[in-house]
């Protein structure tokens, strides 16, 4: 929710000290720039206050814990005009054009004198370097032909003012370094586990934006991830992993030492029985896409294409840029993406954020509504016809900012059980006079392209792959093998949904860095499903047995 | 070769459990890990290293980071084929895996943990090995080349475990904080940034020729820059770096803090000086600017490590010329010694008793008269030279090269520093010129700003990192600040053209690692402990040229 100026006070937007040294800066600072033949008519700062614990475990034993606290920065200055800036896309523009983007390190004690000094330094070489690039963009201008978008380069936001107390790290690391060495220690009596990790990250933020609109905002938020590896290598020198993530805002909420012990057991027992599956053959055949891998589907194949700034750009494919009103899903889907959103089935949303990285508060965006496409997500660079942000410019630190997923939720307003699915999953493989169907259980991630000088494809990587046979013998577990395929006729085989949610939450590497998202959906009935081999190493499995396996 | 092994059992001691989950994990090895029509591994080393890391950083007298750490790292070196031919000293195909494995290890102590660690990285690494074997005989097929052997006996050798020695970190963050502080409100300073490291490490290690080695080192490290802007936009740059052993051995703060102080002064003076154009002449080196200058010169003419083989360049296909040893042939000055010792003092940065392929580090007279007699060796024997001195130290997966470790340098007829300004001048005017430079400080590597050097290498265009400290001597006596300069073409010969020297000084630690290209690519912390004594040196004749040039500041400096 936007909180404006009459909603909150500067009284309640205050914060931490070295905050108001910020503030005071960039108004400094501001004013300065705005005097100037080329002005800048948009400074801000960015600061994210992180305090770190990291605990890692192998095998029963665990490396010493390991602490940091650090207060990076980052400033973005705007010079020329909202309607044109030198951020514009200077086009054919060559290798290495840019100077690149870089973050600097506040004083962690928030000494006055240090943190002016740190912030003037960073937001002089910005305006300099930002001059350059103007001269440079109005030059590409008038060599070039028209852009397709016209759009002018910056939109206009209300201020946005909110200051929350921080948070900080609670957790008892004797206890948790003892809990994680146990369960680790369950690996030994696994033969076949040749790696395996778990570690857990604890992570208590502050994330902290002023401009010179006025936007002052300091977001604190606590962040425990554990992270779960089991790994070996198949007699024909596949390396395979099993992986889980568990995300938690409070100590409690992460999972007792049983629970923890039998996620790491059920992993072990996925990793054997993929180790022993047999290869995939690329085919195409009817498949269920279970929650976690449609989600990350939908991210991949949808979630990268309504991006705004790839609207905007002549060198993107716009797969959906001219589709707007049309029908792109079955009628009984929608997709929306809230990153206002903190949890969904119980599971924390790993997209979650209240503003995002211009200052703009988060807004839940319809962009698919009984599958006609209705909107996408916008930063502050305007695209033709969709002049101003909902909230979705993000960056990881460094970074320029461009619009990003949060939390995309994939709906169905018609679903059946899973039961149903897979007799409808059945049907299909009969009608279609195929042996068999598959259902994806579990993805690792995925990747897209985008752009107009590669394929639109898409590859999603499970884990492992289910096949079911037509002909009603038992399910079989087959690895190496990846999904491809590209979005339109993706989009055009998705046949119906189930009644059931899961989640992915992941970080999304592109332009503007890795950022945390999550994709949450049911289980997806496609017609037809495209899957080729996936890499594999090629290394023989360890030539010795396994200490303490040796008879 | 097992009955090398077996030696090892009568090491000093009871094995602990470290030892024994290597010892029982590596005979496996030598028994079992074998590959079809493949050579075996006729030598593996395992090293184990315990540290204990502190690291502060702060600017404009603020802390901006810090932080701990007390990491294990475990290195497997595989070597298959014989000692005269193996998997050793050959650079594969980019991205290739080679006979070493580098990972991380949990602290504790548990037999069944760490022999699945040690297990893992011996199959990577003789799978990495062998086939980097392969590619070593290909590369070497229809090459009409002598070749040396590939490795260097040695005798094994045991030690007790010693006590850990603990980083002497107590002091790091009031040093640090104090240095930033005492130039924060320095007029005409941009920034300052202090990084302090302290660190110990405690490493173990084991070889299938029996030696079971315990050894301590410790290293402290506190370093400065200081920034300006001079009038015309030009970033100006200086700074200070203390390196030693430990707290113990830096000086006192108070004493830092004065010579940070001058380095920010020398900055305020080269801010109201106009850039020099060019200088040809001679040189004169003050003491701390000539450790630099031999650190940077003469250490890849010392040592005697060939570089690797690799396959032919696609273009030429020819082989990576092996050079041919300088021994016998002058680098120096007649009546010049120079010795590598370790044991020159024991409090000292470089002082060891061993290398990191567990031989026993000896002094050597590397030149005598000028010339230069012998060369600093690892196990990778040369031609001419088939054992090691003992020298052999490297960073991280790097290759183990021999390195100095306590270098003195005694020069012939040494002379006051007042009569090497004297010469100085006279030779000056000889070449028609009203003054004479000083060079008082030059970059360290590691804080070289200078991109062009530090990607050329050793011997590189510029040749030396740029002068931070650079005077004009006038015959009056007068010093006067001269900014910009930097060198060009300074290589060895550069040493031959010594005609003067002052007294050997005490001797100045820094962190250096074996030559090489990337000998210019590490951090400031980063870096394998030396000592060079030296004496000032006049040199006949450099060349530097100008490399002035920057923006000014737009924005008002905060009050």
């Amino acid at each position: 929710m936007l909180l404006s100026l009459g909603l909150s006070g500067p009284a309640a937007a205050q914060g931490p000290a070295w905050v108001q040294v910020l503030s005071e800066e960039v108004n400094r600072i501001s004013g300065e720039l705005s005097e100037r033949p080329d002005p800048a008519y948009w400074v801000n700062v960015a600061a994210y206050d992180v305090e770190r614990l990291r605990l890692v475990a192998a095998n029963g034993v665990t490396i010493t814990p390991e602490r940091s606290h650090t207060r990076e920065a980052d400033v973005d200055v705007r010079v020329g005009s909202p309607a044109l800036d030198h951020t514009h896309k200077i086009r054919d523009a060559g290798w290495f054009e840019d100077e690149p983007k870089d973050t600097f390190f506040l004083p962690v004690d928030g000494d006055e004198r240090a943190t002016r000094l740190a912030i003037w330094r960073a937001t002089d070489d910005a305006y300099r370097q930002a001059q350059k690039r103007l001269l440079k963009v109005r030059a590409n201008l008038a060599v070039k032909v028209a852009s397709e978008d016209a759009s002018p380069d910056f939109s206009s936001a209300p201020m946005a003012q909110d200051s929350r107390p921080a948070v900080g790290l609670d957790l008892s690391v004797t206890e948790w370094r003892s809990r994680l060495a146990r369960v680790s220690a369950l690996s030994l009596a696994h033969a076949d586990v040749h790696e395996s990790n778990i570690s857990l990250d604890a992570v208590a933020s502050t994330r902290v934006i002023v401009n010179s609109e006025g936007t002052h905002l300091v977001l604190p938020r606590a962040v425990y991830v554990l992270n779960l590896s089991v790994n070996t290598t198949a007699e024909d020198g596949a390396a395979l992993q099993v992986y889980e993530s568990i995300l938690a805002s409070t100590p409690e909420e992460l999972p007792t030492e049983a629970a923890l012990s039998t996620v790491f057991t059920d992993m072990v027992e996925r990793l054997a029985a993929l180790r022993d599956a047999p290869v995939a053959e690329p085919t195409t055949a009817p498949a269920i896409l279970r929650g976690r891998a449609a989600a990350v589907f939908f991210h991949e194949v949808l979630g990268h294409r309504i991006e705004s700034h790839r609207q905007r750009d002549d060198d993107e494919g716009q797969t959906f840029k001219d589709m707007v009103g049309e029908s792109i899903l079955p009628a009984f889907m929608n997709v929306t993406d809230d990153p206002t959103m903190m949890s969904r089935e119980g599971i924390r949303l790993h997209g979650h954020y209240s503003y995002d990285d211009e200052g703009v508060a988060a807004q839940r965006v319809e962009v698919v509504k009984d599958g006609v496409l209705r909107n996408f997500l916008t930063s502050r660079t305007p695209i033709e016809g969709f002049p101003s942000s909902n909230g979705h410019g993000r960056r990881q630190p460094g970074y320029m900012v461009v619009s990003r997923q949060g939390n995309l939720l994939i709906e169905a307003t018609k679903t059946v059980s899973e039961d149903t699915l897979r007799r409808k999953l059945l049907a299909q493989i009969r009608s279609q006079g195929k042996p068999y169907g598959f259902i994806i259980d579990d993805i690792t991630g995925g990747f897209t392209f985008t752009g107009r000088s590669t394929p639109n494809a898409f590859v999603v990587k499970p884990v492992g792959i289910v096949r079911v046979w037509a002909d009603g013998r038992p399910d079989e577990l087959i690895r190496g093998a990846d999904l491809i395929g590209t979005p339109l006729v993706a989009f055009s085989q998705v046949l119906a949904a189930s009644n059931t949610v899961s989640v992915f939450n992941g970080y999304c590497g592109a332009e503007s860095g890795y950022v945390p998202v999550s994709a949450s959906a049911p289980d997806l009935l496609l017609g037809e499903l495209e899957i080729q081999r996936g890499d594999k190493a090629h290394d023989r499995p360890p030539l010795l047995p396994t200490p303490g396996f040796e008879q | 070769m097992i009955s090398l092994w077996l030696m090892g059992l009568a090491w000093a001691g009871e094995p602990d459990a470290l030892e024994t989950a290597i010892h029982t994990e590596v005979q496996r090895a030598l028994e079992g890990l074998a590959l079809p029509d493949q050579p075996r591994a006729h030598h593996i080393s395992v090293m184990v290293g315990d540290a204990q890391t502190s690291e502060v950083w702060a600017a404009d007298g603020a802390l901006t980071m810090s932080d701990s750490s007390q990491p294990r790292f475990m290195r497997v070196d595989v070597r298959v084929g014989t000692p005269e031919v193996d998997s050793g000293n050959f650079q594969a195909a980019f991205g290739r895996r080679q006979g070493m494995v580098l990972r991380g290890l949990g602290r504790e102590d548990q037999d069944l943990a760490l022999r699945r660690d040690v297990w893992m990285a011996l199959d990577q690494a003789y799978k990495g090995a062998t086939e980097t074997y392969a590619a070593k005989q290909a590369a070497r097929r229809g090459r009409d080349l002598r070749y040396t052997a590939d490795f260097a006996p040695a005798a094994p050798v045991q030690s007790d475990r010693p006590a850990p020695v603990e980083s002497d970190s107590a002091d790091l963050k009031l040093k640090v904080l104090a240095l930033s502080d005492a130039v924060a409100g320095e007029p005409g300073l941009e920034v300052n940034q202090v990084g302090g490291y302290a660190g110990g490490y405690h490493s173990f290690l084991y070889d299938t020729a029996g030696t079971r080695l315990w050894q301590d080192t410790s290293e402290l490290v506190i370093r400065a820059t200081v920034q300006a802007k001079a009038g015309d936009g030009s970033t100006l740059f200086n700074h200070r770096s203390w390196v030693a052993k430990d707290m113990a051995g830096l000086p006192p703060t108070d004493d830092m803090v004065a010579e940070l102080q001058d380095a920010a002064g020398w900055l305020r003076q080269l801010q109201a000086v106009a850039p020099e154009a060019e200088y040809l002449g001679p040189v004169l080196f003050a003491p701390e600017a000539s450790a630099e200058l031999f650190r940077q010169l003469l250490q890849p003419q010392i040592c005697g490590t060939p570089p690797m083989e690799s396959a032919p360049e696609n273009a030429s296909q020819d082989a990576r010329p092996i050079p041919t040893s300088r021994i016998g042939r002058r680098l120096l000055p007649s009546g010049w010694r120079v010795i590598d010792d370790s044991q020159q003092n024991p409090e000292l940065m470089g002082a060891m008793t061993h290398d990191y392929e567990g031989v026993a580090t000896r002094a050597v007279t590397v030149i005598e008269d000028g010339v230069l007699r012998d060369v600093l060796m690892s196990r990778t024997p040369r031609a001419d030279r088939t054992k090691s001195t003992g020298h052999a130290r490297g960073m991280a997966a790097d290759r183990f090269e021999a390195m100095p470790t306590q270098v003195n340098i005694a020069p012939r007829r040494p002379r006051s520093w007042t009569r090497l300004k004297r010469q100085a001048l006279s030779m000056a005017k000889s070449a028609g010129l009203s003054h004479v430079l000083i060079v008082k400080r030059l970059s360290p590597p590691s804080m070289e700003e200078n991109i062009e050097f530090s990607v050329t290498g050793d011997e590189p265009m510029a040749g030396l990192t740029t002068p931070t400290e650079v005077v004009k001597l006038h015959a009056d006596g007068r010093e006067e600040p001269v900014r910009g300069l930097r060198f060009v073409g300074a290589d060895r010969r550069t040493l031959r053209d010594i005609v003067a020297a002052g007294r050997t000084n005490s001797p100045v630690q820094m962190l250096d690692v074996p030559g090489g290209s990337d000998r210019f690519g590490w951090g400031w912390f980063e870096g394998l402990g030396v000592s060079w004594s030296v004496p000032a040196v006049l040199v006949d004749e450099m060349e530097l040229h100008s490399r002035a040039g920057g923006e000014a500041r737009v924005i008002t400096r905060p009050e």
